[in-house]
């Protein structure tokens, strides 16, 4: 039986598989772990709760926003506050003309906004895809969105 | 009584027959005037029809020209494959022609040994010749020409010699030396750069080829080849997005919505989403289709064996890789009906597969989008895509939604100048109104005449005509007539201007209707149009739901082995 010439020892298969994950790997450990913690199925609690903004009306008390921050936190609690959203944008169901609505997590509020108002310029971009029936809203980044479908799953759409 | 005058009643009747005929010439010019509009209109007609039937005549004469030389010029690269690599063909033949001769042992050992010895001397850059040699050596137990010979063969292509010596262990059964020879294999390969014959070794590997120790090895390594991607590009499925573009088929939308094509700027916007929506129909065919059925295993691992040393030995020499590329690219337009562009799309689209070398990212999309480009099995685009599940769901994701985002929300509309909008036709009512109200105002300003040199000459000179008479009459009774007469230009114009008010109203009711009619046309094919992209849309939901489906441990076949090889996700 021929033996193969190649035949690596076990020292040198080590040394094969460890320079593999080389240096490039921990300079974009950083960003490859973000991204893939934002790829992450969203919680069930963190999707009710940011997909009916207009549950007890048109505005919230402090109570309301307190505990929605609480989940916002606990759902990016292994993300530094450079990378959360910064903002959300959802369909709005209280009713004609009112269409979709943001919470700007900077500012901590929600607004409503009527069919034809703009809204504030990175958040406009996420308006059509918050309105379709298979989203339940849309996370805005500073360069990007991700969009929550209702079972939690994330899109993502760079670019914009 | 010699100053009294006598006034006889005017006889008129010259001036109104006058009026009568001036009026039956403008009423006899302004149907000439609509029959002349109406022909301008038909030849217009024509003339888009002639233009559109002489560019498509270009276009099938363009691709009855191309679909020519594309074969033409097939048969000139086929003849330089021949004659550049035909000798190699020879040798590919008789890799497993000696294999099979020997297992029925009706070839004597010398036979062999000059062959092979033969396939040295006439092919001497070429990787498998000393494979062959070494071979025969091995049969025969001479010991130092089998190293020796494979020596050369790992100098010429070490890793081809590497796999081409597992599949032949494989065949003899010699199962540990099987899986060293893959060891070695994976030994020389890197993740960013993977020779093109992995495809073969992947190939063997899901089609149940490989002993279960080798099966786990294979696995093994290519899952370090994932987590491996999967750490250093994040975004490895972007890439992958791509194949997927391939389902969104062209569509006549113009032809289904008319009005919709004809009266809204967003249509272009409004034809890509609904191509884009029909993609998943297409995508779920794909996938229902590879994963459908069962894939027909060989009988007998020899066979088997056979059939990728064959692979092995005849689409991965990458000497060849120009001409093959020249080859499927011609191949491609002759599938096209000599449609060049589309041809180039496509090709473009498998080109990773025609790199030398793969990254693992590639090597898999090809896999799975692309088998027939590398000639690999059904059971390969299965592993493939069940292998690489994540990637699909993350691309096929991203894709949606960067479409749906695009998805125009409402509408636009234009007709006669009017610009109006709508989501879902909801706001007929509202539109109708305001389109009435536009129309409205744009033909009563363009009923009002204006007033033309022979206009102003007419009610100047026939007034100063008129007052010159009236004022002269007492003089002459003769100046009366003149004052009477002068009448009739003032006259004649305002008859003039009610006629042109009642052709015009005609004119402007009638475009009235049609632009109504178009406006209630298109709300009609907004609605039709969204139903259709919704149910189109949903069967997203489908997609996800099957791919969901797919288990990746399904799809290695173990069918030549008594005992069963047990994989971990």
């Amino acid at each position: 039986m021929p033996r193969p010439f190649l035949r690596p020892t076990e020292q040198e298969k080590k040394k094969f598989f460890e320079s593999q994950s080389t240096k490039e790997q921990s300079r974009v450990m950083n960003s490859a772990t973000i991204d893939v913690s934002l790829r992450k199925t969203r919680s069930a609690e963190y999707v009710k709760q940011f997909s009916k903004l207009d549950i007890g009306g048109k505005t919230w008390n402090l109570e309301q926003m307190n505990q929605a921050l609480q989940i916002f936190d606990f759902e990016f609690s292994e993300l530094p506050d450079e990378s959360k959203p910064v903002g959300i944008v959802a369909a709005c169901d209280l009713g004609a003309p009112y269409e979709v609505h943001t919470l700007d997590m900077q500012m901590e509020t929600i607004v409503h906004y009527k069919k034809g108002h703009k809204l504030p310029s990175q958040m406009e971009k996420a308006r059509g895809l918050a309105l379709h029936p298979s989203y339940a809203f849309v996370e805005v980044y500073t360069d990007h969105l991700r969009v929550i479908e209702k079972n939690g799953e994330v899109s993502v759409i760079e670019d914009v | 009584m010699a100053n009294q005058r006598v006034i006889h009643k005017a006889d008129l009747r010259a001036i109104e027959k006058n009026l009568s005929n001036i009026h039956s010439g403008i009423e006899h010019m302004y149907h000439y005037v609509m029959s002349v509009q109406n022909k301008v209109q038909e030849t217009e007609t024509k003339l888009d029809q002639l233009s559109n039937d002489f560019y498509t005549f270009l276009q099938e004469e363009l691709y009855a020209k191309q679909l020519q030389l594309a074969e033409t010029r097939l048969v000139r690269v086929r003849q330089k494959l021949e004659k550049e690599y035909g000798h190699y063909d020879d040798i590919r033949r008789r890799a497993t022609g000696i294999l099979q001769a020997i297992d029925v042992g009706i070839v004597r050992d010398e036979v062999v040994t000059n062959t092979t010895e033969e396939f040295m001397l006439s092919a001497p850059k070429y990787w498998l010749a000393p494979c062959l040699v070494a071979l025969s050596a091995w049969i025969h137990d001479d010991k130092e020409i089998a190293e020796k010979a494979l020596h050369e063969a790992f100098r010429r292509n070490d890793q081809k010699t590497a796999l081409f010596f597992a599949l032949i262990m494989r065949r003899y059964d010699r199962l540990q030396a099987s899986t060293l020879w893959l060891e070695s294999y994976f030994y020389l390969q890197d993740v960013h750069a993977i020779d093109r014959e992995v495809v073969v070794l992947l190939d063997s590997f899901t089609n149940g080829v490989f002993n279960p120790q080798a099966r786990q090895l294979c696995l093994r390594q290519v899952e370090e080849w994932y987590k491996t991607v999967n750490s250093l590009e994040p975004d490895a499925h972007k890439s992958w997005e791509e194949p997927l573009k391939q389902f969104i088929a062209p569509r006549e939308v113009a032809q289904e919505y008319p009005y919709l094509a004809r009266y809204s700027p967003t249509f272009e916007a409004c034809k890509n989403a609904l191509e884009f929506a029909h993609s998943h129909q297409l995508l779920l065919d794909f996938l229902q289709t590879v994963f459908g059925g069962n894939v027909q295993p060989l009988q007998r691992v020899h066979d088997a064996v056979d059939e990728m040393l064959a692979h092995l030995v005849t689409d991965f020499d990458e000497e060849e890789l120009p001409l093959r590329q020249d080859d499927r690219l011609l191949n491609l337009i002759i599938d096209e009906n000599g449609n060049k562009e589309r041809a180039q799309a496509r090709f473009q689209q498998e080109r990773s597969a025609w790199e030398q070398k793969f990254s693992f990212r590639e090597l898999m999309k090809t896999l799975a989008f692309f088998p027939q480009s590398v000639k690999t099995t059904k059971a390969t685009q299965r592993f493939a895509l069940a292998f690489c599940k994540e990637w699909l769901v993350h691309a096929y994701k991203d894709f949606t939604a960067h479409h749906r985002q695009a998805f125009p929300t409402e509408v636009e509309i234009e007709i006669e100048g009017w610009k109006g909008r709508s989501r879902d036709g909801t706001n007929q009512k509202e539109l109708v109104a305001s389109l009435t109200e536009h129309l409205k105002k744009k033909y009563k300003k363009q009923g009002k005449i204006k007033l033309g040199k022979k206009h102003i000459f007419a009610i100047a000179g026939g007034g100063i005509l008129s007052i010159l008479g009236f004022a002269l009459t007492p003089f002459h009774i003769a100046f009366l007539i003149l004052g009477i007469l002068g009448l009739a230009g003032p006259g004649w114009y305002l008859w003039v201007r009610r006629q042109n008010k009642k052709a015009h109203r005609l004119a402007a009711e009638e475009k009235k209707e049609e632009a109504i009619n178009a406006l209630l046309a298109i709300i009609a094919e907004i609605v039709d149009w969204r139903r259709e992209y919704m149910k189109a849309d949903e069967k997203g939901t489908q997609v996800s739901e099957f791919i969901d489906s797919i288990r990746k441990e399904q799809y290695v076949q173990a069918q030549f082995d008594q005992a069963r090889a047990i994989h971990t996700s």
